[in-house]
């Protein structure tokens, strides 16, 4: 093919080589050959004979000669070139030089040199593990973490370096007698297939993989400017789930969870939308809260892998819900490497319910009085507003507020560093990591702020010949301040205030405005420090983890462990709520007249502060053996560990006399108020594991934990946790291997494994031992101090205990029965690759208390026993592609995945009839039904709303036109609670996550973009967000204006308006669940895109960068939502904080990324 | 950067210190290989030796009964005992004709769980009956005292069960495994109360600490106790009694030895003398009758409480140690900056039935005709002769309290046409005739501060004169609730007596202590002593404690006092042609009430019948 296109060009060329000059000028700079040569083709019509693969082997070409001929043009470009040639009537013919070929003059041979160099990738990225080869030789090494070799050569002229890495293309490279060298590898069609990923205890090549394993590129952490690290995970990993709740600043507003694996409540969840269960997280091999995972800073990450089916057996008790694992960096043999990342930029609200104005208000306040009246067959009463206030508020003549928008800015600023340091010498390396990301908030008062530093620094040192040890501490800072007041309260009074009034009495900022008939304090007021006090929150957590690993002498591939973690996480809150005047303004007397004892406790200012601390140790004593036979590979595993988790915390509580000085010491005695809680727990552990590989191609891997846990008595303590798995790498099978080339990997696997959990029985005291709690009801920390007695004599309240006798004896974790199957195909070097799995999750034992015939004469209820049982099933899919077009290379990725749980059995009551079995049972069926009425449409007019089924119990007497029209569904000719039925899935979860990832690389610029959707999912909202004038005047969200009405309100006979909501009033119809206020809230999202552009090798004056990259980059950029849900953002969740979320923010920033 | 100099060097120094680490990291590991590492003690549960070895533990054990107890406080509504009577309806008054946010559409019933709390709350006394006598090295003298308290608090469960259903079964023992027990018949639990109070005042010391139980707070409770008991038998149905084979009733030969012993133990206490009718303020009786129920707090000096529950800050914000009720039933114009308030308005009826200062029954205006208009010159003058508890009781529209004059006026009569606002504190401006927020030039008060409808009364019994009302939250009231006090025991006393026939001077003395003190004429002759006047005693001095709705089922008289019962509201316009008051009854807006004679008793909670066969309901469930 390649050879005739060169007849053909060369028939064409001799046509037209007339009046071609022979003498060739050429001025270029790092010029592949390739170019040069095409170029001395167009001036001298010359052609150019070679093999393509030999170019490779040349340098770039630094030529400047004018008016030279061909030869001495040809002379100069292949000066120190591997190569010679030939002219052979108008053909250069280009081959190597002999090899044995005499030295030009008999020089003495030049001195050893030590060659340095560094392995990059197209974004300056560090490529470790790279493969150095001098050609021809078996002399070589690779490249250390930060990508950095030395090599030690007699002679650094005619060197060529072969340099290789899996994933990338190889290059040759002349060394050419320098010394120093930066290399740029592209990567190549990827296949990742002989990536070593991070798995339990330890690592595995990817293509020896039988489990479930997920991993994250920590490049790919970093693509966004988001403080948590949840968030950074959405879309990147299928199979977790990751729900962004709020952006609110130093809070970690996100839930995660592992294929459906957290707890879903029967009946909605708590007020706080806590999540239950969810995974095990796990940093640097040692168990850590999910608090310490969110708050770590991306920078410090050198990995991250989701164990998601059977083989987080390993972990035992606690990880039936799939574990993350994530190392962070180390240090390198290398000189010291400096690295700074910064970023600023901005975060916009994505999407908020915004409030009418006063015009529209005024409006919707009379409709709702007059649409009560008529619904309620009673006289038209005497309006609020009349016609012309009306009017006055839509010219303007009387003024709006908009007191969203007094309270929240539309966008906040936020800025993010992080430094780094990593070098080290053969013996000795470390890495050291400082990170500041400050968030700031949207309230309007700018009181809010989450800060957040973090710092690590590890060390390794080679002690003796195979005694390595490594010391790693973390260290956290995060810092939160708030109002007094929860956000979510605020945003919930806020909308209660009415556009009518201003926020301040007379329009004088010094005077927060009394609106009248208001209950709740003015909310500019309550964000307002210097009124209402602040709620500040520091969280600091330091973790330390110590590992002395042994490479034993006597035996080949023997290793032993020794491992010793101390974490403690301290937590300190001050809320300090204070009492302010609102102001009332008598325009007679031109006074300010103060309403005192809005905010605080009751009025007076009250100051509460805790103190939490915790403690974890864990000790973990391990030996491997890893060693291979032939074709027989096998690696055993034996481990102890032990773990002791200890917490306990301070509260204290006092009101002021004068709250000038927000400390406890100055409250008042009489006020205080103080707690205290502790708990304690602890486990130990046994794990083997052993895994075997035939050729290449069967693969075993089989373990077991056996734990014991102290929330259990010891008669049920003790469990065992075995798995297995199995793998087939069909693609190692001569039929595929000789014969079907392209197939890089096909392998199927599947395991099976039973996890336990003892979250469920975690409690302050273990729930198998009677006796009396003391003091009564005061174990839960920072609810406020309470404890229940009666009032005796002199020694004021007496504390009373809790009665405990009801106990299970029996009591244990309850089990989680996984297995999995996977299909892993690579296609063409990675040009496609598929993975796919199909998973599902029994549980048995999850504790209830049991439904028996306990009469109510004995007095007390039967302890949990482990008794319900769930199944969550799913799937999950992931397709790759990559590849090439030109200087652009790109990669494509999508991937979903699926899960849905039902509940098995359920205990409850036996139903009392078949409505009851049919609207109340849960056990059969999945947890996540909606349950509500149909709606067919809604009413146009009063012949429509008499004709239809009674609805209100009353004819329909009490409907208007626009009313949503339920459905009849058991066809008894009224509308009923029996009419409820199933009318959405997914509850607040999506049952389908989805998520496309996209990069393109071309020169230096980078562009790396992620699309992320879900469906399947349903929201309902509360409160106020569910119709307008929830609270009696509360302002509408501006959605609720769209609404029927009637031309003109005050006229009973004029038309009716259509609109997409009801009428305004307080009817029967907009109360209930239906599939008019049940929001498909499916979404697909630009979640985050970054484009990049990386400067190598430049110097500023006399430091040089070896990169510098800027970039742009943003997150939750455009959203895209179905029909009907455009108010509010698609994850701002409805039944958390009775639907009253601090917004979700896109952010953009930008950035610049210097190492030097 | 610069290449890391000496690395050698740094290698050994630091390899010592990392290998110093590690040797002490060593160290670490083998001591923390911690003994018994699985078996965390924990450190906020007490066992029951180290409870009931100290007098302190005791207490702890008892401070619990006691907050267990189910007294009828603040926080029963709905049925329901300690809870947040958000919506105001479901007080205990609503039951009755005390208030006018009467049922309406609301059912009245008890809590499902109430059955099964109350019975935790024996089991724990039963335990603790049959555990302390086991305790070695406890004083007998000090044993009998402990057993004869918690005697007082099964008394108490049982009494609140068997008022609320009738006979029920009957446990003195823990049961060791959960069994099901039939029902008792009703006397046997009157007869179960009756033994252990006569053991527990018997047993118990004259004094104790405040919120305990002595021997006169057992007295008391017993005489409550059994003339509840004997009014069952004297008024109640045989029928049922029959009907029910004694599960519900009681007969009237029983029925007179529970009169006989309601009698005693009232008589008892008043010989004892120890106890006496409160008066702090004798110069202003309405005062004095107010701060009654407000001077009852620990600590305080309250010659007529016998047995009240206290509630302090330290158990703030938490539900049982503190209550709701000044939030809950402050007027609107002094309502708590958290809102609420007007939750519990008395009715016309309940204003009606205290008597003139002279002892002349008030209606207004005489007749207290529907509809038609009495003219007072001020607001307040329409009340101004009544009974001084009338103002220690209520707020009446148009008197001062709590820094305010509290007025409920609906609108305006112009040219005999009225003319109604629409919200609150509203001005009306006869020019342009307006009701709107703003005072303007010539207009007048249009509306009430409080009230624009037609409920010109709050409550005052039990409210907190002093805590600013901007310190009312949620759960921040601690006036104490006063459960047991003199002046029933006085009432119980005139009742049995009169009951038992004895000669009516007995009751007329009781009576007259009662009316002095509350500053209204006494009853000049024992003649005039009867049923009815001991009952409209109770049913002024009472109201609004949670007893009235218990009076009117033991005399059962809720079917017939109740029987398409209209309460009334009232109307406060100002008359703009006479410049004076327009004051008209009303029918309250609830609509007529009915009982039915199976609501002498709840029936027992349904998921109980599931659990227990051997149970049976109550006659018409």
């Amino acid at each position: 093919m390649r050879l005739t296109i060169f007849f053909l060009t060369a028939v064409f060329c001799q046509v037209s080589a007339r009046g071609v000059s022979q003498s060739v000028t050429l001025s270029v700079k790092e010029a592949s050959l390739k170019q040069v040569f095409a170029e001395l083709k167009r001036q001298t019509g010359y052609q150019f004979f070679y093999k393509d693969q030999l170019l490779e082997e040349g340098t770039r070409v630094d030529v400047d000669v004018s008016g030279v001929p061909l030869r001495q043009a040809l002379d100069s470009c292949l000066k120190g070139q591997p190569f010679t040639y030939e002219i052979v009537d108008k053909v250069v013919v280009l081959r190597h030089k002999e090899p044995d070929s005499p030295p030009v003059a008999a020089q003495p041979p030049p001195p050893p040199v030590d060659v340095h160099g560094r392995v990059v990738d197209s974004l300056g990225r560090a490529l470790p593990g790279v493969s150095i080869i001098v050609r021809g030789t078996t002399n070589g090494t690779t490249t250390d973490n930060d990508g950095r070799f030395t090599l030690h050569l007699p002679d650094a002229t005619k060197v060529f370096l072969v340099i290789s890495s899996i994933g990338y293309d190889t290059r040759t490279i002349a060394l050419d007698g320098r010394t120093s060298l930066e290399v740029v590898l592209n990567r190549a069609a990827a296949t990742g297939l002989n990536d070593v990923i991070v798995v339990a205890y330890g690592t595995q090549k990817r293509t020896s993989i039988t489990g479930a394993v997920t991993t994250v590129a920590p490049a790919d952490l970093v693509k966004s400017a988001e403080p948590d690290l949840n968030n950074q995970l959405t879309g990147r990993a299928p199979g977790v789930r990751v729900q962004q709740l709020s952006s609110q600043p130093g809070q970690f507003d996100s839930q995660i969870d592992i294929r459906g694996f957290s707890t879903v409540l029967p009946q909605g969840s708590n007020i706080l939308g806590l999540q239950t269960g969810g995974p095990l997280f796990v940093i640097d091999g040692v168990p850590r809260d999910q608090a310490t995972f969110q708050m770590l800073d991306p920078n410090e990450i050198a990995s991250l892998s989701v164990l998601k089916d059977a083989t987080s057996s390993i972990y035992g008790v606690e990880a039936a819900n799939g574990v993350i694992l994530v190392t962070t960096r180390k240090g390198a043999n290398h000189p010291v490497e400096v690295n700074y990342t910064g970023s600023y930029g901005k975060q916009y609200i994505t999407r908020y319910p915004a409030l009418c104005n006063a015009y529209q208000y005024t409006q919707l306040f009379d409709e709702q009085q007059i649409n009560s009246a008529y619904s309620s067959n009673a006289q038209p009463p005497a309006v609020m507003y009349s016609q012309q206030q009306i009017d006055e508020y839509r010219t303007g003549q009387l003024p709006s507020t908009d007191w969203l928008r007094a309270v929240m800015n539309r966008s906040a600023a936020q800025t993010q560093h992080n430094l780094n340091l990593s070098g080290g010498s053969e013996h000795i390396r470390f890495f050291l990591s400082g990170g500041y990301f400050d968030q700031g908030g949207l309230l309007s008062s700018k009181m809010e702020e989450g800060k957040k530093y973090n710092f690590r620094g590890d060390l390794t040192v080679e002690i003796a010949k195979g005694l390595t040890a490594d010391v790693n501490l973390g260290f956290i800072d995060n810092i939160q301040n708030q109002p007094s007041s929860a956000v979510w309260s605020v945003v919930r009074n806020t909308w209660q205030f009415q556009p009518v009034y201003p926020v301040y009495a007379n329009n004088n900022p010094h005077y927060y405005n009394h609106v009248p008939n208001n209950n709740n304090a003015n909310p500019v007021a309550v964000i307002d420090p210097a009124q209402a006090g602040y709620n500040y929150t520091n969280g600091r957590q330091f973790n330390s983890t110590f590992n002395l690993t042994y490479r034993l002498p006597f035996v080949k591939g023997l290793t032993a462990n020794a491992l010793f973690a101390y974490d403690n996480n301290y937590s300190l809150n001050k809320n300090f709520n204070k009492s302010f005047s609102e102001y009332d303004f008598d325009s007679a007397a031109n006074a300010y007249i103060a309403d005192p004892g809005f905010g605080g406790n009751g009025g007076s200012s009250q100051l509460s502060e805790s103190f939490q601390q915790s403690l974890r140790d864990d000790i973990q004593v391990s030996v491997n053996y890893d060693n291979t036979f032939g074709k027989h590979h096998v690696k055993l595993l034996g481990l102890y560990e032990q773990i002791y988790n200890q917490s306990d915390g301070t509260y204290a509580q006092g009101e002021f006399v004068i709250d000038a000085l927000p400390q406890l010491s100055a409250t008042n005695p009489a006020t205080a108020g103080v707690n205290s809680n502790y708990a304690a727990n602890s486990s130990s552990s046994f794990v083997g594991r052993v895994n075997y590989e035939y050729a290449g191609k069967y693969l075993l891997e089989a373990g077991f934990r056996e734990e014991g846990s102290s929330y259990f008595p010891s008669g049920s303590r003790w469990g065992f946790f075995p798995y297995g798995s199995l793998g087939w790498r069909i693609s190692e099978e001569p039929f595929i291997k000789n014969h079907l080339k392209f197939i890089n990997n096909l392998k199927i696997r599947g395991s099976i494994g039973r996890e336990g959990d003892d979250q469920g029985a975690a409690a302050s005291f273990p729930a198998f031992l009677s006796g009396y709690s003391y003091p009564r009801g005061s174990s839960v920390f920072g609810s406020g101090g309470s404890y229940i007695g009666s009032v005796f004599g002199g020694d004021g309240l007496v504390k009373g205990v809790g009665f405990v006798n009801s106990v299970n004896p029996n009591i244990t974790w309850y089990t989680s029965t996984q297995t999995d199957l996977g299909l892993e195909i690579t296609l063409w070097n990675g040009k496609l690759s598929f993975e796919g799995d199909v998973f599902r999750r029994d549980r048995d034992g999850l504790l209830a208390t049991p439904i028996i015939a306990i009469p109510g004469t004995y007095g007390e209820n039967l302890p949990p026993e482990n008794i319900n049982s769930d199944r969550t099933e799913g799937f999950e899919l992931v397709l790759g592609t990559t590849g090439k077009i030109g200087d652009i290379s790109y990669s494509f990725s999508p991937n979903m995945s699926f899960a849905r749980t039902e509940w098995r059995h359920y205990e409850q009551t036996a139903p009392l009839n078949a409505i009851d079995n049919w609207n109340n049972q849960l056990s059969h069926r999945w947890t996540d039904l909606v349950w509500g009425y149909k709606v067919v449409g809604q009413f146009q007019n009063y012949q429509q709303i008499y004709a239809a089924p009674s609805q209100d119990g009353a004819g329909n007497r009490s409907l208007l036109p626009g009313d949503y029209q339920y459905a009849d569904v058991n066809h008894d000719g009224q509308i009923t609670a029996a009419d409820q039925t199933v009318i959405a899935t997914g509850g607040a979860k999506p049952l389908i996550y989805f998520a496309a990832n996209i990069g393109v690389d071309w020169k230096g610029f980078d562009l790396s973009v992620l699309f992320q959707g879900a469906t399947m999912y349903h929201q309902t909202y509360n409160d106020q967000l569910s119709r307008p004038f929830y609270f009696g005047d509360s302002d509408p969200i501006t959605a609720f204006y769209n609404r029927w009405h009637q031309q003109n309100m005050f006229d009973p006979n004029s038309p009716w308006v259509p609109g997409r909501y009801p009428s305004t009033g307080q009817r029967v119809n907009y109360i209930g669940n239906n599939t008019a206020t049940t929001y498909d809230a499916t979404y697909l999202r630009l979640k985050s895109a970054q484009l990049g552009y990386t400067f190598h090798g430049l110097t500023f004056q006399k430091v040089r960068l070896k990169a510098l990259r800027l970039f742009v980059s943003g997150y939750n950029l455009l959203t895209f939502t179905g029909k009907g849900l455009n108010f509010v953002d698609p994850e701002y969740t409805d039944s958390r904080l009775y639907s009253y979320n601090y917004p979700i923010t896109m952010n953009v920033t930008g950035g610049v990324q210097v190492t030097f | 950067m610069k290449k890391l100099r000496s690395i050698p060097l740094y290698t050994a120094l630091a390899g010592r210190a990392v290998l110093a680490g590690c040797i002490l990291s060593g160290c670490v590991l083998l001591s923390g290989c911690r003994k018994n590492l699985l078996d965390v003690q924990p450190t906020n549960l007490l066992t029951q030796d180290e409870l009931f070895s100290s007098p302190a533990g005791v207490t702890a054990y008892f401070a619990s009964l006691y907050a267990d107890l189910p007294i009828e406080d603040f926080g029963f509504c709905n049925g329901t005992f300690e809870s947040f009577p958000a919506n105001g309806t479901g007080y205990l008054a609503d039951w009755t004709d005390e208030s006018s946010e009467g049922l309406g559409t609301q059912a009245i019933g008890l809590n499902n769980n109430t059955y099964d709390n109350i019975y935790a709350g024996i089991r724990n006394v039963n335990f603790f009956l049959q555990q302390v006598r086991l305790v070695p090295g406890l004083d007998p003298t000090v044993v009998a005292q402990y057993i004869a308290e918690a005697q007082f608090i099964r008394a108490y469960d049982y009494f609140e069960l068997v008022k609320f259903y009738g006979g029920v079964p009957l446990l003195t023992m823990p049961q060791d495994k959960p069994t099901p027990l039939p029902r008792n018949k009703e006397v046997e639990v009157w007869n179960q109360i009756k033994s252990d109070l006569d053991s527990s005042a018997a047993g118990l010391p004259a004094t104790s600490d405040y919120g305990r139980a002595n021997k006169y707070v057992a007295l008391a409770l017993e005489a409550r106790a059994m003339l509840h008991a004997a009014s069952v038998g004297k008024f109640g149905d045989p029928a049922v009694l029959t009907a029910t084979q004694g599960i519900n009733g009681v007969d009237a030969a029983t029925a007179q030895t529970y009169m006989q012993a309601a009698y005693q133990a009232a008589q008892t206490i008043i010989n004892a003398g120890v106890y006496s009718l409160y008066m702090q303020y004798p110069q202003d009786l309405s005062q004095n009758f107010q701060y009654l129920f407000y001077q009852c707090g620990p600590g305080q000096t309250n010659p007529e409480a016998i047995f009240c529950r206290g509630y302090d800050y330290a158990a703030t914000a938490s539900i049982g140690g503190t209550h709701n009720q000044d939030l809950m039933v402050l007027p609107y114009a002094i309502e708590s900056p958290s809102g609420y308030g007007d939750r519990l308005q008395p009715s016309l009826d309940m204003a009606e039935l205290f008597e003139n200062v002279d002892g002349s029954p008030h209606q207004l205006g005489g007749a207290g005709q529907v509809l038609q208009y009495y003219h007072f010159p001020t607001m307040a003058a329409a009340f101004a002769k009544k009974d001084p508890r009338f103002a220690g009781t209520i707020v009446a529209t148009g008197t001062y309290f709590r820094l305010d004059t509290i007025t409920s006026q609906r609108g305006v009569i112009v040219g005999g046409q009225e003319i109604a606002g629409s919200t609150y504190a509203q001005y009306y401006n006869p020019a342009a005739k307006t009701f709107s927020q703003n005072q303007s030039a010539g207009s007048i008060v249009g509306t009430g501060n409080s009230d624009y409808s037609q409920y010109p009364f709050w409550l005052k019994k039990w409210t907190d004169p002093v805590t600013p009302r901007a310190a009312l939250n949620p759960w921040t009231s601690l006036t104490s609730w006063m459960d047991l006090r003199y002046g029933e025991v006085l009432l119980d006393y005139a009742e049995s007596s009169f009951e038992l026939g004895h000669p009516p001077a007995e009751a007329q003395q009781a009576l007259n202590l009662v009316r002095a003190r509350a500053g209204i004429l006494p009853i000049a002759d024992p003649g005039y002593v009867t049923e009815d006047t001991i009952r409209h005693e109770r049913l002024v001095e009472l109201s609004f404690e949670n007893k009235t709705y218990w009076d009117y089922i033991r005399w059962r008289t809720l079917t017939t006092y109740f029987n398409q019962r209209q309460i009334y509201a009232c109307r406060v316009f100002y008359d703009m042609d006479t410049h004076d008051y327009v004051f008209y009854k009303i029918n309250d807006i609830e609509g007529p009430r009915t009982y039915t004679s199976k609501q002498y008793y709840f029936d027992l909670p349904g998921q109980d019948f599931a659990s227990d066969p051997l149970l049976v309901h109550n006659p018409g469930y």
